[in-house]
């Protein structure tokens, strides 16, 4: 559903916060990084056919000059200007691009992929596996310790946000990246998924119990590991997740659980009900300075778009270079 | 058939836990890990305790008061960074700092001259920060006092040799805002915690390192080892003017820092050493501050825990003392009678 008066908005406020660089802070005057950069670029993205290109073009040219300046040479792309480190960064900055539909950008999509591919979540120890092999049963987080996902930070371990994201590139890049490394890697992080629900439904950030208690879900994690495993689907987890968020969205929530909770529901085609009016509503508030992430997602998802679905066409490399 | 709890606590099969979760265990070091020359272990520090056994409109002044028995803390003029411990949706109000406590310092601080008072915190469970700060009551607080709130998950970042070499992180990327403020203010909750055995002060200072980086939940501190990173990040604060307030009034004991139990303490510490106020705490707790494992490594450098050696003022321990559990992990830091070594 496109919501033309707050669609507007959005993008007024994401335009205004723009940096001079192209990128997007993470909050308001902070300097530009990969993840709040990825996600703004998206949106506009997305929005662009249904507004003058005048007014977006622009910012859509210096976004897209700032993302392709920063990947590095292997793919991976660092978290900001302020620390090089790659990882999550990476997964969102892949799934703006691929979205765009736009040849030359796709493929620095699919570097991103491919680098991501070759760096899944940390291993488990070999002796912890050994083990287990001879212990079955006797594993008190009672998760699956072959299962890898992805993780925010390179080298460490895989957890919901970043493996559902990663599914939704994967998802986008089918067909561009050979089958044989894009499928077992997407059987891997959809096991994950499955494998690390709460008890009830939904996600916590990466296990559904530690340490002696069981853990609650948070609607956000669930959102995005619904996106990821097809929100409409009949599963169990999918089916408990989407229970388990609709719980959740029953209080008073943020703008970007608000989001989520439209992208969720047009996802697996739902009625949202009231969120969009909640939506339009949260958004007219002043309080809290709102992160461009949520701003980002919200704008998606007064829209009409999703995630990861294809948008408008952005103006090519070479023609950015004046921007 | 034992439980999942019990199977944990029999079998040590934390240890899978510990490697899952990223949670190493502490190694002693040979040598000392951290430079001598960047510490300067005082005589003596002074812990302020004040009775409070409700949160209500009477807490600026309370910590008005408190704060006065600190002249050489230099406030006036000053940009005053309050880091509260913001982790969850809390319905019971024992898993946060609570927000009155918050609204005081905020009152307490700007009463004292300080130029500027910016509330900051990084949650390290919810990325959301929006949704806690509106769930939370701190939000509400934010609005009405017009403090500055900085999302240290998401501020800009500057990478930062540690001081300490407890673990192997050898550097953090540490929020601007942080390293850019004249005195920070751990606001932590009284609360025991079922890796560390507490979580004071010193424990609330993971909430400044940025999720932007390290992701949520912060694993790589956890992979550290929590007590190193506890002494890592504390030792790297070390130099900066700091100052601590702990919110007493009502605690958590058992399984904290989530899942435990409300404990009303009915206190309020507060001090510049972090060491003593956490020591102090520990015995407001009934918990032997030297058995907590990153406390007393942390006396040998970075403070005072030797009763002996903290000068108390307000109330006396003795008679505000609540007797907090802990889980079976941790029953060696609770003993009948504490006494101090030496």
């Amino acid at each position: 559903m496109f919501i033309p008066e707050l669609a507007t908005e959005l993008a007024r406020r994401l335009i205004a916060r723009q940096n001079t660089d192209g990128g997007w802070p993470a909050v308001k005057s902070g300097r530009s990084a990969t993840e709040p950069t990825a996600w703004a670029f998206r949106a506009l993205t997305a929005l662009a056919p249904n507004v003058d290109a005048v007014v977006i073009g622009p910012a859509l040219a210096g976004a897209t000059k700032w993302l392709l300046d920063r990947q590095k040479p292997t793919g991976a792309w660092p978290v900001s200007d302020l620390a090089s480190d790659g990882g999550f960064g990476t997964t969102v900055a892949g799934l703006a691009l691929a979205a765009t539909g736009e040849e030359t950008l796709i493929e620095r999509s699919v570097t991103g992929a491919r680098w991501l591919l070759a760096n899944p979540g940390k291993r488990v120890s070999w002796r912890t596996r050994m083990w287990l092999r001879w212990n079955p049963g006797q594993n008190p987080l009672e998760i699956d310790l072959r299962l890898r996902g992805w993780p925010w930070q390179e080298g460490m371990w895989g957890w919901v946000e970043p493996t559902a994201v990663a599914l939704l590139l994967f998802r986008a890049l089918s067909g561009r990246i050979e089958s044989d490394s894009l499928e077992p890697a997407i059987a891997d992080g959809e096991a994950l998924l499955r494998d690390r629900t709460c008890p009830g439904g939904g996600w916590n950030h990466g296990l559904g119990y530690s340490h002696g208690e069981d853990l609650w879900p948070y609607p956000d994690t669930t959102a995005f590991a619904l996106l990821a495993l097809g929100a409409g689907g009949s599963e169990e987890a999918v089916v408990q997740g989407r229970e388990a968020l609709a719980r959740m969205l029953d209080e008073p929530v943020s703008r970007l659980t608000t989001a989520l909770g439209i992208l969720v529901a047009e996802e697996a085609g739902t009625d949202p009900g009231p969120l969009h009016d909640r939506l339009v509503a949260q958004w007219s508030e002043g309080f809290p300075e709102p992160t461009t992430r949520a701003a980002a997602i919200s704008l998606l998802a007064c829209s009409g778009a999703t995630l990861s679905g294809p948008g408008a066409s952005v103006p090519r490399v070479e023609e950015t270079a004046d921007a | 058939m034992p439980d999942r709890r019990e199977f944990v606590r029999v079998t040590g099969g934390a240890t899978i836990a510990i490697g899952v979760a990223g949670c190493r265990t502490e190694k002693a070091s040979a040598g000392r890990p951290w430079h001598d020359e960047a510490f300067t272990k005082r005589e003596r520090s002074e812990v302020v305790v004040l009775a409070a056994d409700r949160y209500d409109g009477t807490l600026p002044d309370l910590l008005t008061r408190g704060l006065g028995e600190f002249p050489e803390l230099h406030v006036r003029g000053r940009r005053v960074l309050l880091k509260p411990n913001l982790v969850e949706v809390d319905a019971a109000g024992v898993i946060n700092t609570h927000p009155l406590v918050v609204h005081a310092a905020i009152e307490a601080f700007r009463r004292a001259g300080a130029a500027e008072v910016v509330v900051g915190e990084g949650p390290g469970h919810r990325r959301d920060t929006e949704y806690l700060l509106l769930e939370t009551e701190l939000g509400p607080v934010l609005r009405d006092t017009g403090a500055r709130f900085v999302d240290l998950n998401l501020d800009d970042v500057t990478r930062v040799p540690l001081l300490g070499r407890f673990g192997d992180l050898g550097s953090l990327y540490l929020p601007n805002t942080l390293l850019d403020t004249d005195l920070l203010v751990s606001m932590p909750k009284l609360k025991t915690h079922h890796w560390a055995g507490v979580t004071l002060s010193m424990k609330n200072m993971f909430g400044i390192v940025p999720g932007s980086v390290y992701g949520w939940p912060k694993n790589a501190l956890h992979m550290a080892g929590i007590g190193n990173s506890i002494l890592d990040i504390n030792a790297t604060l070390a130099p900066r003017d700091r100052f601590a307030i702990v919110d007493g009034i009502v605690g958590m004991d058992g399984n904290g820092p989530i899942q435990g139990e409300p404990r009303p303490a009915g206190v309020i510490a507060m001090g510049r050493d972090p060491v003593a106020v956490d020591a102090t705490c520990c015995r407001l707790m009934k918990i032997a501050p030297e058995r907590v494992d990153y406390l007393a490594r942390a006396a040998a450098f970075l403070g005072n825990l030797r009763e002996d050696r903290i000068d108390q003022r307000a109330e006396a321990v003795q008679g505000l003392q609540t007797d907090f559990r802990v889980i079976d992990q941790f029953a060696s830091l609770k003993a009948p009678e504490i006494k101090e070594p030496g």
